[in-house]
């Protein structure tokens, strides 16, 4: 038996085919906004679900903002259990897709895009990526750190960590080059970097703090 | 210093693409459409190459991006990437199609790729870790095997043209059975290591990875 999850948009109907294409369906989740007709979608979803007798869960989620909504979906993805699992990506706003597949990369949940000619579900060929393994020990660490000092110097990293200076430039530079950590100037001293991480790398991570 | 090319989708409203265009710095546009944004991406490539004035190379192209079918999409984005060799890439996956917006997507996942939506003024980045292609973060072992099973072969021949042992290919097919990317199969009493949809993807990265733009082949 398998979960359903899908985003959902103003138009039902793309979420339909993965529902009738599937007899193994245990139970339905759909992410949707707050706009009114998202929630008319829901609620025609919900009946769908109810004559085919599939418990159907709702979940609002920011659909404007990717970081949020890719975390509102991971989490609940988590919370549903390790059982099989498919994904319809293709309803709701392209931020809520990105947020969505973000999972699936995350997750290793096979992801489903319905068609817009035949309705047909087509399977992506996303892979699960390990993205908290490409980074060493040391690189793990140097992100922690920043990650609880929002605007730290190098020099505040080598002194709380006991690394060297070439060491500590080093391992910023490969977060920088990643696309992780972003250096920005200090407004009281245009010698030095402040850095951050940029928003999202820690549910890129695995981690809980965006 | 490599070129850096911002490949963009095409969004409905022109300002989007404006505001992608000032606030993203390039050297090259390219502008990935159908049919739906076509005038659109050649009024916009003709603005940009005029600018320059006569004699110089244009800088601004248009894409043919299937609109319906995500994975023709991904296989055109895919070739389009290997032909700009050593450029910089940044994508802007706001606008087009929903489906052009999908293979845009894994392209920026799967290939480690800066990826901005620009939508009503504002400039989001896609959590991507970039520059961490999926070559990086597979085992050699196990990508050499995925290369040389091609689309399906004897896990037998495989472990002799690889000069495995039996026990470090049994442990390699697991691994690649585990990640999705291929199954085995008993056909007229022969194991055969056969390739998923997505492994066959994940082999045709690998194959570009051995094989980059210029190269010989």
């Amino acid at each position: 038996m398998v979960t359903l999850f899908g985003t959902l948009g103003f138009t039902p109907e793309k979420f339909y085919p993965s529902l009738r294409q599937r007899a193994d369906v245990e139970q339905a989740v759909v992410f949707h906004d707050t706009h009114e007709d998202s929630k008319a979608a829901v609620r025609s979803v919900a009946k769908y679900c109810r004559d085919l007798g599939v418990p159907l869960k709702a979940v609002r989620v920011d659909a404007f903002d990717l970081v949020a909504s890719a975390t509102v979906i991971r989490d609940t993805v988590r919370s549903m259990g390790p059982g099989p699992a498919v994904f319809n990506v293709t309803g709701g706003t392209k931020v809520l897709a990105a947020g969505a597949l973000l999972t699936c990369i995350l997750e290793g949940i096979p992801a489903v895009y319905i068609h817009d000619m035949t309705n047909e579900e087509v399977a992506l060929p996303l892979v699960r990526i390990p993205y908290e393994q490409l980074l060493t020990r040391e690189q793990k660490g140097v992100l922690d750190y920043i990650d609880g000092h929002e605007d730290c110097s190098q020099t505040d990293i080598r002194d709380a960590l006991g690394i060297s200076k070439p060491t500590v430039s080093h391992h910023v530079q490969s977060l920088v080059a990643h696309g992780l950590v972003v250096e920005g100037r200090d407004p009281q001293d245009a010698r030095k970097k402040r850095l951050r991480l940029v928003p999202g790398a820690r549910l890129l991570l695995g981690g809980d703090r965006t | 210093m490599p070129l850096r090319i911002l490949l963009s989708l095409v969004p409905d409203r022109r300002a989007d693409l404006d505001h992608a265009r000032r606030h993203i710095a390039y050297d090259r546009l390219v502008l990935a459409t159908g049919p739906e944004g076509r005038a659109r991406a050649e009024a916009v490539a003709r603005q940009e190459n005029e600018a320059l004035g006569r004699g110089h190379e244009a800088v601004a192209s248009v894409l043919d991006l299937p609109s319906l079918d995500p994975m023709k999409a991904l296989d055109v984005l895919t070739r389009a990437t290997r032909r700009f060799g050593p450029a910089t890439l940044v994508l802007n996956a706001a606008g087009g199609t929903p489906a052009q917006m999908v293979a845009c997507m894994i392209l920026a996942f799967h290939e480690g790729i800066e990826t901005v939506f620009v939508q009503h003024g504002h400039v989001a980045r896609l959590p991507v870790l970039q520059r961490a292609p999926l070559p990086e973060w597979f085992p050699e072992d196990e990508a050499a095997l995925v290369r040389a099973a091609a689309h399906d072969a004897a896990i037998g021949v495989l472990r002799e043209r690889l000069e495995l042992s039996s026990a470090r290919s049994d442990r390699l097919v697991r691994a690649l059975v585990r990640k999705g990317l291929a199954e085995v199969e008993v056909r007229s009493g022969v194991s055969r290591l056969c390739l998923t949809a997505t492994g066959l993807l994940v082999a045709d990265h690998l194959d570009a990875a051995a094989h980059p733009p210029g190269a010989d082949p």
